[in-house]
């Protein structure tokens, strides 16, 4: 019996200890979790704080606008908030005068803040904002029963149908988020509407043409009272606190195209004014901002493309609504800040490594190099130095090789930590892609084979990149290899030319 | 108390350690057991309490009587059932039977107003009234010898981890474990554990998330047809299954930490070829009840052909209205009667066909066929039992046939309440678990693991613990509810 209590006992140990090191790998989509921390932990005070759900999370590029006005802001905006909780983080946060913002609080504001929140999902979604409202259950109590909720005994258990999702992905997520901000922006904010989609939506342009028109002669759709005296309470805690308040209801196809929610945005304007809140409906302003379906990811969410038009013309609307103060320190901006970074050069072969190959100019001419296996029943490839990255691009990676004496199959890898990789091989006889395989931290990754002079081609791949660093490998292959390993043993000589010069990187 | 709440998990290590500290002594042991199993029935509602204990003194008085008296033997069995199966009627079909009069009325154009009680079902009546009624019957049969030790018979009745949802245990199996004492068996409870978190498996991660979906759809039948209803109504049947298997998993699981031994109640009902044998594999200890206490009673199939299709019926009927006072389970109870009834009188007919077809029944085709058709009869008899009404579950019925199966190919899929990767866990646990009965019906998949290395046991444990807390569902009411709590 006593082995039996000894041995539940280190069973507990062990799993308390798994548990602990499983939840510090929990945070929640959209950084929620650590950007409250940020705003909560004082170090710096916030000249903007923005906050709603996911479309003020994907609206607002905070890092642009600073590097634009010199500014520092904070997004707390999280996927799916109801207003509800939007209120209770900022009843958490209004308490220390250190943490209002120095110029503005911006909040998102739209018909889906207002879901009834006694939907299972809509409850499960507001889990992860509820979650960071651990010491303030009181002020949350306030809006609903937080009797309602699973209770919490770990953030990993709480957090269980999204773990798999966060395992992969917290700790690059995360280091990227540390590392530089605008990452973890950009990552919540890809993608692009569907051929099926924008067929669907065909008439965007002239329903945003007519939207200002639609919301006046809307008949006003009101909230109820709970929800009503939400924004009012909002607003009455803002004017005690002396803090500047701005409701903005971001650009949406959705809010365009149904007509049954014009009604919401007509109320809401009306409310607005009799509170003397300011407002801004920018789904009036769509082809100012001219946007098209390229700048949406779905039909609710701008993506990166879309932020960048919504940026500059949010900044003048707030500068031409006397809004923020800031206008002097536009001085002060830093050219520098504002520069692209270079892309990194990968061309110099002096800086290769080789594994069970070699280097060689070619005997014709010095600026051709032949890469050539040193061994059969080895892997051999040569490799770049490896390219550190703060944030997720987009790169074209290009080379001119020709097939070798030995072999015309050509293969380049992009490789994080591995196995994390894309793999490309190519056919240089054909002048065709063989395939094309992927393992994390690639994205988005598609070829192109350029026939150039004298059986000379460009091998192209673009790829999105989602890896802290990363190298290129390269180097002769055979048709019998799988694309996923074909610097794998072969059965013959195999070598192949390229010209170093060509090897390019080029972020798009 | 519910097994997958943290009261439970907090009252069960405390129970399980005092118990094995008084072990030794039988009566110290038979009180703890006693005082834990109310205590564990107090969570719900103390004054339920005084109803177990009538039905444990009646019970006990009666079945002592029977044994010395000859000539009262009858009155004082008639005494036992008027109690046990009194309270029963009372607290689960007087409702039912006052609705049923006012609609009858209603139907033949009376007018006429009676309201129903307010009564509130006590948990686990059904399965411990069954359970005494077996004692008392079993010593009027002269087959059971009654109990003078009435704290054993007292425990007995009211034993924590079988009493709300079973297994139904008959007292010639159950009360002689009370009679003697146990010696700490570490593989014993091991094994017992194990069973535990595969029935905590089941229920936290099949069952529970079964009923997003399944509730979605049941409580808005109007709102779905079809595709919908037919995921629904698959799903329901696995997370039946998995709830009240479930369940018994953990009783038996508990049971065995604690020396005992509780018999089987489930034995992969789903890859029954037939309704016939669907029955000898579900809710094992209710239809062997029913089989010992109505059908033979009734004559068994010792009086005709007909008299026992009539008898099997009946049985049906009486199962269908044990589940629950409604017309839904009635019906229940009429398919699967019909069904059986149907299998008994074309037994011969179906052989002949089957021969001349040249299906072999051991032939795997055979096999998987006749599951495939056994499991659409039971699913289609789940619609009844799961409809909140008889309006819904006529909705659901015909709304099966609605040509939408394009929604299998639509984000309209993720909208029935489990999301596409709810949904793909679901999945990989259904099947997993199906691969699991067959291995296990092969080899003990237990005797497997133990005869592996001490680490790759431990990361298994863990592994077990860490896949119930990743993918269990937790704390919503409406779903983490035992279903058969109910009956």
């Amino acid at each position: 019996m006593i082995k039996f209590y000894k041995k539940v006992i280190i069973f507990f140990v062990l799993f308390f200890v798994l548990l602990k090191c499983l939840d510090s790998l929990i945070i929640h989509d959209e950084f929620l979790h650590a950007t409250l921390n940020q705003l909560k932990d004082k170090k710096e005070k916030f000249d903007f704080i923005y906050m709603g759900n996911s479309l003020s999370r994907r609206s607002y590029n905070v890092n642009s606008i600073d590097t634009i006005l010199n500014t520092k802001s904070i997004n707390i905006g999280s996927e799916a908030q109801h207003f509800f909780i939007t209120n209770a983080i900022f009843n958490d946060f209004i308490i220390d005068k250190n943490l209002h913002p120095e110029e503005l609080l911006i909040v998102t504001i739209s018909p889906w803040q207002f879901k009834n929140l006694k939907a299972k999902w809509w409850q499960f979604l507001q889990m992860a904002p509820l979650d960071e409202l651990r010491h303030s259950f009181k002020l949350t109590n306030k809006f609903f029963s937080i009797n309602d909720y699973p209770k919490v005994y770990s953030r990993f258990i709480r957090f269980h149908s999204n773990l798999s999702k966060e395992i992969i992905q917290t700790d690059t997520r995360r280091k990227l988020f540390e590392a530089n901000k605008p990452n973890g922006f950009s990552l919540s904010i890809d993608g692009n509407l569907t051929k099926k989609q924008k067929l669907d939506r065909q008439n965007l342009k002239q329903e945003s043409l007519n939207y200002t028109k639609s919301v006046k002669n809307s008949k006003e759709t009101t909230l109820n009272k709970d929800e009503e005296q939400s924004i009012i309470d909002f607003i009455s805690k803002c004017k005690e606190h002396k803090i500047k308040l701005l409701f903005i209801t971001p650009p949406s196809i959705k809010n365009i195209h149904y007509k049954h929610e014009h009604g919401f945005f007509k109320y809401l304007e009306i409310l607005f004014q009799k509170y003397d809140t300011n407002y801004i409906d920018l789904n009036g302003y769509f082809s100012e901002m001219n946007l098209t379906f390229d700048d949406f990811s779905d039909y609710s969410h701008l993506n990166k493309e879309g932020n960048q038009k919504i940026t500059p013309f949010l900044l003048k609307l707030l500068l031409k609504k006397k809004l923020t103060s800031i206008k002097p320190r536009l001085k002060t901006i830093k050219k520098s800040n504002l520069k692209e970074k270079p892309s990194p050069i990968i061309s110099d072969y002096k800086t290769w490594g080789k594994v069970n190959s070699t280097i060689k100019s070619s005997i014709s001419d010095n600026n051709i190099l032949v890469i050539s296996r040193t061994s059969k029943l080895e892997s051999s490839f040569v490799y770049t130095k490896t390219t550190s990255l703060n944030e997720v691009k987009n790169y074209s990676i290009s080379i001119d090789v020709k097939k070798g004496d030995f072999g015309n199959f050509f293969g380049l890898r992009v490789q994080s930590k591995y196995p994390q990789r894309m793999d490309v091989v190519f056919d240089l006889n054909e002048g065709e892609t063989v395939g094309l395989e992927k393992t994390g931290d690639f994205y988005k990754g598609n070829t192109k084979v350029v026939p150039l002079k004298d059986g000379w081609y460009r091998c192209i791949l673009n790829l999105e990149i989602r890896a802290k660093e990363f190298k290129i490998i390269i180097g002769p292959t055979i048709k019998e290899n799988k694309v996923t390993s074909w610097e794998s043993k072969v059965n013959n000589r195999n070598d192949i030319y390229i010209l170093p010069s060509s090897f390019k990187m080029n972020e798009f | 108390m519910l097994f997958n709440s943290i009261d439970f998990a907090i009252f069960f290590p405390i129970v399980f350690v005092l118990y094995w500290l008084v072990a030794k002594n039988l009566t110290l042991r038979n009180a703890l057991i006693l005082g834990s199993s109310y205590f564990f029935y107090g969570w719900w509602d103390v004054k339920f309490l005084l109803l177990i204990i009538l039905s444990s003194f009646v019970d006990f008085i009666v079945g002592k009587s029977i044994g010395k008296q000859t000539n009262r033997k009858k009155n004082l069995l008639f005494a036992s059932l008027f109690v046990n199966l009194g309270l029963l009627f009372y607290f689960k079909y007087t409702n039912f039977l006052i609705q049923s009069f006012v609609d009858s009325f209603t139907f033949f154009g009376g007018k006429i107003e009676v309201s129903t009680l307010n009564i509130i079902l006590p948990v686990g009546i059904s399965f411990y009234t069954f359970q005494t009624l077996s004692y008392t019957i079993d010593i009027y049969r002269n087959k059971l010898k009654p109990t003078k030790n009435w704290l054993a018979f007292f425990s007995f009745v009211a034993f924590f981890p079988q009493l709300v949802a079973g297994p139904i245990e008959r007292a010639s199996h159950l009360l002689p474990q009370f009679y003697k004492t146990y010696k700490f068996n570490y593989n014993q409870v091991k094994s017992g554990l194990l069973l535990v978190a595969f029935g905590l498996f089941k229920k936290m991660i099949i069952a529970d998330r079964a009923a997003i979906l399944v509730n979605q759809v049941y409580n808005n039948s109007t709102d779905y047809n079809g595709v919908e209803t037919i995921i629904a109504t698959i799903l329901f049947a696995f997370q039946i299954y998995c709830d009240f298997s479930g369940y018994s998993d953990i009783a038996i699981g508990i049971s065995r930490t604690l020396g005992f031994d509780l018999m089987k109640n489930f034995d992969s009902p789903y890859f029954s070829k037939s309704i016939t044998e669907f029955w000898r594999r579900w809710h094992i200890s209710l239809s062997t009840w029913f089989r010992d206490y109505v059908y033979i009673p009734l004559g068994g199939s010792k009086k005709g052909k007909n008299r026992t299709y009539v008898n099997l019926f009946i049985v049906f009927i009486v199962s269908g209205l044990w589940h629950g006072a409604a017309i839904t389970f009635l019906i229940w109870g009429v398919i699967h009667g019909f069904i059986i009834v149907l299998e008994k009188a074309t037994k011969n007919l179906r052989v002949n066909i089957y021969s001349k077809l040249g299906l072999i029944k051991n032939s795997i085709s055979y096999k998987i066929l006749f599951s495939l058709i056994t499991f659409t009869i039971v699913s289609f008899a789940w619609i009844f039992f799961r409809a909140n009404n008889f309006k819904d579950a006529m909705h659901i019925v015909n709304g099966l046939f609605e040509n939408n199966y394009i929604i299998l190919f639509t984000s309209n899929l993720y909208k029935l309440g489990l999301i596409r990767s709810e949904l793909i866990i679901l999945a990989i646990s259904i099947i997993s678990l199906l691969i699991f009965e067959i291995l296990n019906r092969r080899n003990n998949i237990q005797v497997i693991l133990n005869r592996q290395p001490m680490f790759f046991r431990w990361i298994t444990y863990l592994l077990i613990v860490f896949v119930l807390i990743i993918f269990g569902i937790y704390g919503d009411n409406d779903t983490s509810q035992f279903i058969y709590f109910q009956f």
